[in-house]
């Protein structure tokens, strides 16, 4: 993007669950040594299907789980290990998260108000009648009028797109530079989706915020994504720019997760491929996607493939594709 | 940000002046109270409390002797206008004994029902919600109060304080029956911990305790009240359980008093009914009507429980006369 | 081109009793399903869609009614049957795969043992032997391994659990299986998979299916036909390969169309469709959609629309085609 520095930036980061299996505890890596940046004003777009561990990492960002290694550095900070309450508060203040089941995201009990109203006094400071318009105002600005209707409303009166609003809506009342957005539509109605995406969409440009969009879905990633970043067991396979990343996929994953996507042609038939999850147990050797993967070399299943560039900010972590074209000189970058 | 944004969509300024008065929709635990008062179950379990109530309230007015004059009249009358519900072996008007006691045992059975719930709520809460090593804690405590026998227990301590009044029975009953409710409301708290709306006030700087309270709580309140009604069943019978052994100051006047006396006099042998059979039907009466409320609201907050409708007979009978007959 | 229906939904009215009073859910439906076609329904939750398939299978839940129509699968009314006769005619004549397979299959038995339970309900003279050969058979179709027969469900992953739930399905060679979301709750690599599997089944062993979905690229890709459901009404049903100028789409399905972002680079247009779907103690005067109609016309409130039946396809629209497609723009 440019030379300033990014607003979020993650190095390496791993994170580390115990989990109990029939033989007692283990390790398992949801997200494996994982490295981006994203500026202010921009959206990454995070694709990826069940136990890719995409939402593992959205939530470190604001830090409900903590890296076990690598590091993490938002708004110029070194959040990786924070512990303090206060620098935790300081940090949420700056990146907010919109979840996915708008009918688990606000509490039943209370209406919307009673929902925006302490956030709005606590972080912004208004009280008496402006606090009223206050709220209202972010209900309209989330589209939702008129706000002071909205305003006494209970989330069991609203659809679910309405209350996707408002939980939008709350993340903004923090005043937030950064929003974590972990699959915002997927559980809505289709004809719901395209608006709040549109909404994300002109929020950004309106409060110049930047997003770290989770998905699984493509077509939403590349519409909404300014770069994309695909991730399979907790790994980075293929990063770049968006319509690069969706028009030209270097990966195979990327590929095989393109032409899987409805919509997208139902011609390629019969190659049923080994359809297990990805190994995330602690100690797995080489790419999580060689069990599934067409163009598997022996390679892949011992050595890990380094993200590598194959064009201008357009990176790829694969032995097939990086390792047999020769021609194009292998740079190995530090991920970025 | 604070001002106005590029506009995405219409500026709240473009309304007219139009909302002095927007309804407020009632807070729901109100709804569901409104909901609990409309099941058969629960009305009726509300009409007889509150006419307990009611007696309780009005006890100095309903009473037609004095109650601290003891043993001045004659004894083992039937009822009749005179002695309304008769007299006791020693000369006592059961009536009046029965108004005062019905005052003594239903306050003893409110006092045990708010210790013994503000208990069970804060730790229940507090350790579910949190966590860690306070849960371990608490939980602990909670383990150890679940395995000792309640009733030896109680039994146990009362006996130990002398002539034991209401307060030091309130006190005993409550400090002993919170580990069940409390166990529940851990578990119940411990769901809402992980809970995006929970998380999403923890991102808004919001402090565990605030989250707590502000958040949770109101969530739990039909449990909450399930408890309350529940320890004053509790506390009403405790009470009456250990008066009726005799354990502490057996002067004043409560149903468990009552049946310790009609016990100890014989009653029975003497085909003295009426002696007994106030304090004890008004015991199994109020236990009733709290058990009732208590089914009334599982069905309101329970939607497990809700039954299916039926279609209405005429609409019923339209169809089947329209296509002869249709599944059900 | 005498095809030979296998499924007829004639009139059909579906409403819930609520203490508001009967809501409708399927309001008037009526199509066929013919011998190895699938149908595809498409809408948004609430439109009625899985109270469509359950009524179908006479599986409607309590406090759901069928008010109204007749349902006729294989030439039997469902609807008419005794309950032990409707007990077999299930799974041997019909069957269903529901969206979540979790809720299907018995944590506790084998994969094994759930072919047993049900060849054994319907063939009580079965030999374990005939049994294990059979399932093992399914298995390979529904490509699984036939050594998985001895697996827990919580073994399997999801894909695999829905593939065990669809050879179970398809064990005793139904005419018609009725699949509702059967894939939404998987990853799309998975789905697509699955999908294709289906597909293929369906080709090998032939049967019919009602495939119920909220995904309208889904359901174009894998059904002969695509009915579209908006608030209990079946608006349109159009076969999936005819694809004209768009305009012979109902105004909610082009709405549905428009607002799924796109793969291909360029098409970055999306726009949601206004307002949300109708409360059904609140329904909209003449057709449902029309206020959140973009063509509608002043007749469009007034009268319920008529079904406009062509060669390709039907629609429950007032507007004429070129209406339809923005052309003679009338507001």
């Amino acid at each position: 993007m440019s030379t300033e520095q990014p607003f979020v930036r993650a190095r390496d980061l791993v994170i580390r669950f115990r989990v109990k299996t029939d033989h007692g505890s283990r390790w398992i890596t949801p997200v494996d040594g994982v490295s981006f940046d994203v500026s202010a004003g921009e959206v990454l777009a995070l694709v990826g299907e069940s136990g890719s561990g995409k939402s593992t990492l959205g939530r470190t960002l604001v830090r409900l789980n903590e890296p076990t290694s690598g590091s993490l550095q938002i708004g110029g900070r070194d959040v990786t290990h924070t512990r303090r309450s206060r620098d935790l508060k300081e940090l949420r203040r700056q990146v907010q998260m919109v979840f996915q089941d708008p009918f688990g995201s606000l509490n039943p009990v209370r209406s919307i108000g009673q929902h925006l109203r302490p956030l709005v006094r606590k972080h912004q400071g208004f009280t008496g009648q402006a606090l009223e318009d206050k709220v209202a105002e972010l209900l309209e600005i989330v589209g939702l009028q008129p706000g002071v209707e909205a305003a006494v409303k209970y989330p069991h009166e609203m659809s679910g797109g309405q209350r996707q609003r408002v939980a939008i809506a709350r993340a903004l009342a923090v005043n937030p530079t950064f929003i974590v957005a972990d699959e915002p539509i997927s559980m809505l109605d289709v004809s719901i989706r395209a608006d709040i995406l549109k909404l994300l969409n002109r929020l950004k440009d309106a409060f110049h915020l930047g997003y770290l969009y989770i998905t699984h879905d493509l077509a939403s990633a590349r519409y909404f994504g300014d770069r994309l970043m695909v991730l399979y067991g907790g790994q980075v396979m293929e990063t770049g720019d968006a319509d690069a990343v969706v028009g030209a996929p270097k990966h195979p994953y990327t590929q095989l997760l393109l032409s899987a996507t409805a919509g997208h042609g139902f011609t390629r038939k019969g190659d049923v491929l080994n359809i297990d999850a990805p190994n995330l147990f602690e100690g797995r050797k080489g790419c999580p996607f060689a069990h599934r993967c067409p163009l598997v070399m022996d390679v892949c299943r011992d050595v890990r493939p380094p993200l590598t560039a194959v064009d201008k900010g357009h990176q790829v972590a694969c032995h097939a594709v990086t390792g047999a074209s020769v021609h194009t000189p292998v740079v190995e970058t530090s991920p970025s | 940000m604070s001002d106005q944004p590029q506009a995405p969509v219409q500026p709240a300024a473009s309304q007219p002046a139009l909302p002095q008065k927007i309804r407020r929709p009632r807070p729901q635990w109100l709804q569901t109270l409104a909901r609990v008062f409309r099941e058969p179950k629960a009305l009726i379990g509300f009409i007889i409390l509150a006419l307990f109530i009611l007696i309780a309230i009005f006890a100095p007015l309903l009473a037609t002797h004095d109650p601290m004059q003891e043993g001045a009249l004659p004894p083992l009358q039937p009822p009749s206008k005179q002695f309304l519900f008769g007299t006791t072996g020693y000369g006592d008007d059961v009536f009046t004994q029965w108004v005062y006691a019905t005052r003594t045992s239903l306050s003893i059975g409110f006092q045990v029902a708010v210790i013994a719930t503000a208990l069970s709520v804060i730790l229940g809460v507090y350790s579910g919600f949190k966590g860690g090593k306070v849960d371990a804690v608490v939980n602990w405590v909670t383990q150890v109060m679940l395995v000792l026998p309640g009733y030896p227990l109680i039994i146990m301590i009362s006996s130990y304080i002398p002539n034991a009044g209401s307060e030091a029975i309130v006190w005993v009953l409550g400090l002993t029956s919170w580990p069940g409710a409390a166990r529940m409301k851990r578990a119940q708290a411990m769901t809402y911990r992980t809970r995006d709306f929970v998380l999403a006030a923890k991102l808004g700087g919001f402090s565990d305790f605030r989250n707590m309270l502000a958040e949770v709580f109101p969530n739990m309140m039909s449990l909450v009240f399930n408890t309350f009604i529940s320890m004053i069943s509790w506390g009403i019978f405790g009470e009456a359980f250990l008066r009726f052994l005799g354990i502490g100051s057996t002067h004043t006047p409560s149903w468990g008093n009552m049946l310790n006396q009609a016990q100890n006099g014989n009653a029975l042998m003497q085909g003295a009914w009426w002696w007994f059979i106030p304090p004890g039907l008004s015991i199994t009466l109020v236990i009733l009507s709290l058990t009732l409320i208590n089914y009334g609201i599982d069905e309101v907050s329970n939607p497990r429980l809700q039954k299916p409708l039926k279609l209405p007979k005429a609409l019923r009978r339209k169809l089947q006369a329209a296509a002869g007959e249709e599944g059900m | 081109m005498a095809r030979r229906p296998v499924v007829e939904v004639e009139h059909l009215s579906v409403g819930y009793m609520t203490p508001r009073g009967l809501a409708t859910a399927v309001d008037d439906v009526s199509f066929t399903i013919y011998e190895n076609e699938i149908v595809g329904v498409v809408g948004e939750s609430g439109c009625g869609k899985s109270t469509l398939a359950n009524a179908v299978m006479r599986l409607l839940g309590p406090g759901a009614y069928v008010t109204g129509g007749r349902i006729r699968v294989d030439g039997q009314d469902v609807y008419r049957m005794q309950p032990e006769a409707l007990r077999q005619f299930r799974w041997t004549t019909m069957s269903m795969v529901f969206q979540s397979a979790m809720n299907v299959l018995n944590p506790v038995k084998t994969v094994a043992s759930h072919f047993e339970d049900t060849f054994l309900a319907h063939v009580p003279n079965m030999s374990k032997r005939e049994i294990a050969d059979r399932a093992a058979e399914l298995l390979r179709l529904v490509r699984i391994d036939p050594s998985r027969l001895r697996s827990y469900p919580h073994e399997l992953s999801g894909g695999m659990r829905q593939r065990v739930v669809i050879a179970i399905a398809i064990a005793l060679s139904p005419r018609f299986v009725i699949m509702d979301e059967p894939t939404t709750a998987l990853d799309v690599v998975v789905q697509r998979s699955i999908l294709e599997s289906i597909m293929e089944l369906q080709g090998q062993i032939g049967f019919s299916v009602l495939f119920i979905s909220h995904d309208i690229n889904l359901v174009t890709a894998i059904s002969n036909r695509v009915g579209v459901m908006y608030a209990g009404r079946l608006v349109e049903l159009s076969e999936a390969a005819f694809d004209a100028s768009g305009g012979f789409h109902h105004p909610y399905t082009q709405g549905l169309l428009r607002a799924i972002p796109k793969l291909a680079v360029g098409e970055d247009e999306i726009e949601g469709i206004p307002g949300s779907p109708p409360s059904p103690f609140d329904m909209p005067s003449g057709c449902s959609f029309h206020p959140r109609c973009p063509y509608r016309k002043p007749e469009c409130s007034m009268r319920k629309p008529p079904l406009v039946v062509a060669e390709n396809y039907q629609v429950e629209c007032h507007l004429t085609p070129a209406e339809r497609r923005g052309e003679l723009h009338v507001h």
